[in-house]
């Protein structure tokens, strides 16, 4: 399912650092991270809540607000840095270059506006006064290709279901074409029949569009199914990129490991269990390797140095001293440890051992 | 096909935010609250002007404040600090006489208002149904007819001769306000978690609203109170303007009064008029400072903005 | 909008008027004895002449029946103020209420409707300046500094105008509202409109100065919230322009609230600025409720504060009437 290469990456985020200034100083919620996003790609982030995904994401829009600051990296859309843009310059790309499904699309709609004066805000915005009556055509045809009848143009927002603003949201977001697409939680507030039928009409039109698509899951089920690749996110550091298959058969990294595990199969008849412990306060987070108070594998030499991005494959990255260093963890006698042992008992019947909730 | 292990909190851009009451906050609460100016001033303004007002009282002799007590229409001078008034009053004693008794009614009013308020608003909001629909719909009543021309027609009649007396009459009005604002929060409060756990472990309805309301609504309850006395002194003074008020223990809007009726600004006599105005500012500025301080303590966001 | 919500709001408008008008009733029967005689004996004790006093307190009997028992008289009471017939003024007597009423009610309703409205503009939109990221530091201080004024009595500031501005530097007239010798007969010209709106900027502007604080903080509270909404991020998302997201996104939903308070405020405006009129002489209701309290003429008084309700439940009426078509959805909650 991976998808080839076929030319230069749509988005290319290098060492992209947010932020947070509390009074007690920085909370690093976004450290360091770089990805590419490919044409036409659907990119999943997964991770525990709080991790950065959205942080992330709203770095790409630069809509980071204060006490967050964007401290440093590059986000190239097409080979140029938008972190370089002026305000204005950057107003104009939101939607019309990248555009946003929001987390909490029930909310996300203004109360006081008609769908139709809403989604035309956007068009109006960036393309320039339209005729009405071509306005009126569009949108409806918009709300068309998201499964919507034209006169849901007419109402306000009270007046739709939660899947029906998702609807709109999505039929918004597609308005001006947009080269990504960024999908937050889209279907977290529905329920998973309605879920389903959302997804497959996001994607539907994300296909038509040729976009790509960045999509954060609440649901990993759902993300193993739409995302192309994935990224594993924990405590603001990307610890593992790889094609979606791959990552949700052979995880490379503990965390990665611990995560999917977790996921309850129906296959294996075992519940899905929780990672022991919780995420690290980010205001005084652990030294180096973030993931070692909760990692079974951990040793001394993952508190003494930072673990490198280590390449597994073309697609395949992870940031583990497991697979970077593997001598340390021999070293260390632990002969269950090693990279091989993980590989193992993530791909098959059995989780790690001590992954297991007490 | 939900992950365990994925609380669905609030968005993640946000900060740790710290809240507002509860064992965690508590500490931040007390390093803010050292730390905010808003109250620190008020509190000081305040204080300091009743503690001026009342130790005054007994160094100051109460018999200057009395009709011919000294010379008429004076200047400031040695003599007579701030001039005396049109009838003889040294203005001086009847500023440092006259401001605890001005206090004294909003804080009667304020004390009742908010008492009632807080019984009704917890009674409403708790329960709910038909209970509440009579509560608040008089309460929006009573905000709406016009307390102060209700006050004067009844002054006007009544005639009031005390202090204490016009503060209960003002008191039929200061209840509204704190029952409407108690009201809506009790209604939140009571959709949050805990109000039903204490239900399930066992808890009656007076305890929960003794034990897990009243503490939660605390710094409504003290908006609503100095909202309370702040209304009672305007009304007060209104009234007494009107030339309504009791006119025979010294306080503020008596000697706005007089000063006023004595065409005081016109005769050039500012150390009449400009002590009390300068007086009531105070009380009404530090009440206001007072009650952003505990509006920003109710709404976290507030507070964000106020840096 | 549906029937239920008018009905609704009808059945509110009357029980404001039924509350206040009672309690009109209630008041003047607390004391005891026959109110119109204590009354005219307590002007007459006074040393005010009342003449044909013998035909004035029939004429209030008969009006009043205060011969009936009780519910009969309240019975009589409700059906005149539901012709608006409120009787007579004891000190112009034989000039009706109405009629008094009638005639200070444009100078009232000129000064105040315009001054609140200007307050209301002012005050909205500094109290969503107050809040929003773009505003300057300078901005920001000069509302803060107006936000300062909010508590601050209305009275006080005319006092302090009146001391200043129009004693002590000339600036401005101190009292009337026209210059004296000049008759709204002798010619309504436009120099008659300059130096009636020259009379009336400094009680304006004391009532404006000391009410924009009030609406700056209403609408600062609410903005905050509004300002926290995900669909203010998705408007930035979108790529909206600054200005549009402030207008038609955070102001057009935090103002919402601030219509109710405008209603009553508007409402207010018939009873005029009681005080503000008595220290600038201003001939509008308020000076004219003044001079019924001091003259004790309760007809008068109980006339003007009806004529307020009214107006007051009118103006809440309106608004809620309109209130659907300002907040889409009002209508649906109440299908």
């Amino acid at each position: 399912m991976t998808v080839a290469i076929e030319s230069a990456p749509l988005l290319q985020i290098e060492n992209l650092r947010v932020y947070y200034w509390t009074q007690a100083g920085p909370v690093k919620a976004v450290d360091d991270i770089s990805f590419t996003i490919n044409p036409k790609e659907r990119f999943g982030f997964i991770g525990e809540s709080g991790c950065g995904k959205t942080t992330t994401i709203m770095a790409i829009l630069r809509l980071i607000k204060r006490p967050g600051r964007i401290e440093g990296g590059k986000i190239l859309l097409k080979g140029s840095d938008i972190l370089t843009l002026s305000d204005e310059e950057m107003r104009q790309s939101r939607w019309s270059r990248i555009s946003l499904i929001p987390q909490g699309a029930m909310n996300s709609l203004n109360p006081v506006m008609r769908v139709q004066d809403q989604i035309a805000d956007a068009i109006v915005t960036h393309r320039g006064a339209v005729p009405i009556r071509e306005l009126r055509e569009r949108i409806g045809d918009l709300l068309e290709t998201v499964q919507l009848s034209a006169e849901v143009a007419d109402m306000y927002p009270h007046e739709l279901s939660g899947g029906m603003k998702q609807r709109v949201c999505i039929a918004m977001a597609t308005a001006l074409e947009p080269e990504l697409i960024i999908a937050d939680e889209p279907t977290s507030a529905l329920d998973v029949v309605v879920q389903k039928a959302v997804m497959e009409t996001l994607i539907g039109v994300q296909e038509r569009l040729n976009a790509s698509m960045i999509l954060i899951g609440h649901d990993m089920g759902m993300t193993a199914q739409v995302a192309d690749r994935v990224g594993v996110m924990y405590a603001g550091k990307l610890v593992e990129v790889a094609g979606t298959r791959e990552l949700f058969r052979q995880p490379q990294h503990p965390y990665s490991q611990a995560l999917i595990s977790s996921l309850p199969s129906i296959r294996e008849k075992k519940r899905g269990g929780g990672i022991p412990g919780l995420p690290p306060f980010l205001l005084n987070p652990p030294q180096n390797c973030l993931f070692h108070p909760r990692c079974p594998h951990a040793v001394a030499f993952c508190q003494e140095t930072p673990p490198p991005m280590h390449r597994i494959r073309t697609s395949h990255m992870a940031a583990c001293h497991l697979l970077s260093a593997p001598e340390q963890f021999d070293s260390a006698g632990e002969s269950d440890g090693g990279v091989l042992g993980a590989t193992k008992a993530a791909a098959g019947a059995e989780a790690p051992s001590g992954h297991q909730t007490r | 096909m939900t992950t365990a292990f994925m609380p669905e909190t609030g968005p993640e851009t946000a900060p740790a935010e710290e809240s507002s009451i509860g064992t965690r906050g508590l500490r931040a609460s007390v390093r803010y609250w050292l730390g905010n100016w808003k109250l620190s001033l008020g509190l000081a303004m305040i204080i300091g002007l009743t503690g001026f007002s009342i130790f005054g009282s007994y160094i100051v002799d109460f018999d200057l404040t009395k009709v011919a007590a000294g010379d008429f229409n004076a200047r400031p001078s040695e003599k007579y600090l701030l001039g005396t008034d049109n009838v003889g009053r040294d203005v001086w004693a009847l500023i440092i006489h006259g401001i605890h008794p001005s206090l004294k009614v909003g804080l009667i009013a304020g004390v009742l208002g908010t008492a009632v308020g807080v019984v009704l608003g917890v009674v409403g909001g708790y329960y709910g149904g038909s209970t509440d629909a009579v509560i608040s719909t008089m309460a929006d009543i009573f905000l709406t007819i016009p307390s102060l021309l209700i006050l004067v027609v009844l002054a006007s009649y009544i005639r009031t001769t005390t202090l204490e007396f016009t503060a209960l009459v003002i008191a039929i009005f200061a209840w509204a306000g704190p029952t409407r604002l108690i009201r809506s929060q009790t209604l939140s409060l009571r959709e949050r978690a805990f109000v039903p756990l204490a239900k399930l472990s066992g808890q009656s309805d007076f305890e929960i609203a003794i034990k897990q309301i009243l503490p939660n609504l605390l710094p409504y309850i003290m908006a609503g109170f100095v909202g309370a006395v702040s209304g009672a002194i305007l009304a007060l003074v209104g009234i007494q303007i009107l030339g309504l008020g009791p006119l025979f223990t010294p306080n503020l809007g008596m000697i706005l009064q007089a000063a006023y009726e004595g065409a005081a600004i016109f005769r050039g006599m500012w150390w009449w008029w400009v002590p009390p105005t300068a007086a009531l500012m105070i009380i009404f500025i530090s009440l206001f400072l007072i009650s952003l301080a505990l509006d920003e303590l109710a709404n976290p966001r507030l507070r964000e903005r106020a840096k | 909008m549906s029937l239920t919500y008018i009905l609704r709001r009808l059945g509110i408008f009357f029980l404001i008027l039924w509350v206040a008008s009672t309690l009109n009733f209630v008041i003047p029967r607390l004391a005891p004895g026959d109110p119109i005689a204590a009354l005219i004996g307590e002007m007459e004790e006074q040393g005010a002449t009342v003449e044909n006093s013998a035909e004035l307190i029939n004429l209030f009997r008969e009006r009043f029946g205060l011969d009936d028992p009780l519910p009969i008289q309240y019975l009589k009471y409700m059906a005149a103020l539901a012709r608006f017939d409120l009787g007579y003024s004891i000190r112009f007597f034989p000039a009706t209420v109405s009629q008094i009423v009638a005639a200070a009610l444009p100078y009232t309703i000129g000064l105040l409707t315009a001054t609140s409205l200007i307050t209301f503009v002012l005050g909205i939109l500094a109290g969503a300046l107050l809040v929003w990221h773009s505003t300057p530091q300078f901005g920001r201080a000069v509302i803060t500094f107006f936000m300062m004024l909010a508590p601050i009595p209305y009275y006080l500031l005319a006092i302090i105008f009146v001391s200043v501005l129009a004693f002590s530097l000339g600036w401005f007239p101190y009292s009337g509202v026209v210059s004296v010798g000049r008759l709204a007969e002798e010619g309504f010209d436009f120099g008659y409109i300059v130096d009636l709106v020259y009379h009336s900027l400094l009680p304006a502007f004391s009532i404006i100065i000391a009410g924009v604080g009030g609406w700056v903080l209403g609408m600062r509270g609410m903005m905050v919230t509004v300002l926290g909404e995900d669909y203010l991020t998705l408007a930035e998302a979108k790529g909206l322009k600054d200005r549009r997201i402030f207008l038609r996104y955070a102001m057009r939903n935090a103002i919402l609230p601030q219509f109710t308070a405008l209603a009553i405020t508007l409402g207010y405006v018939v009873s005029g600025a009681t005080i503000v009129e008595l220290i600038f002489s201003y001939p509008g209701m308020g000076l004219r409720l003044f001079e019924a309290i001091n003259s004790n003429d309760f007809p008068v008084i109980q006339g003007i504060t009806f004529f307020l309700v009214v107006s007051i439940a009118v103006a809440i009426l309106i608004i809620d009437l309109i209130y659907p078509w300002l907040d889409p959805r009002i209508t649906y909650s109440r299908k």
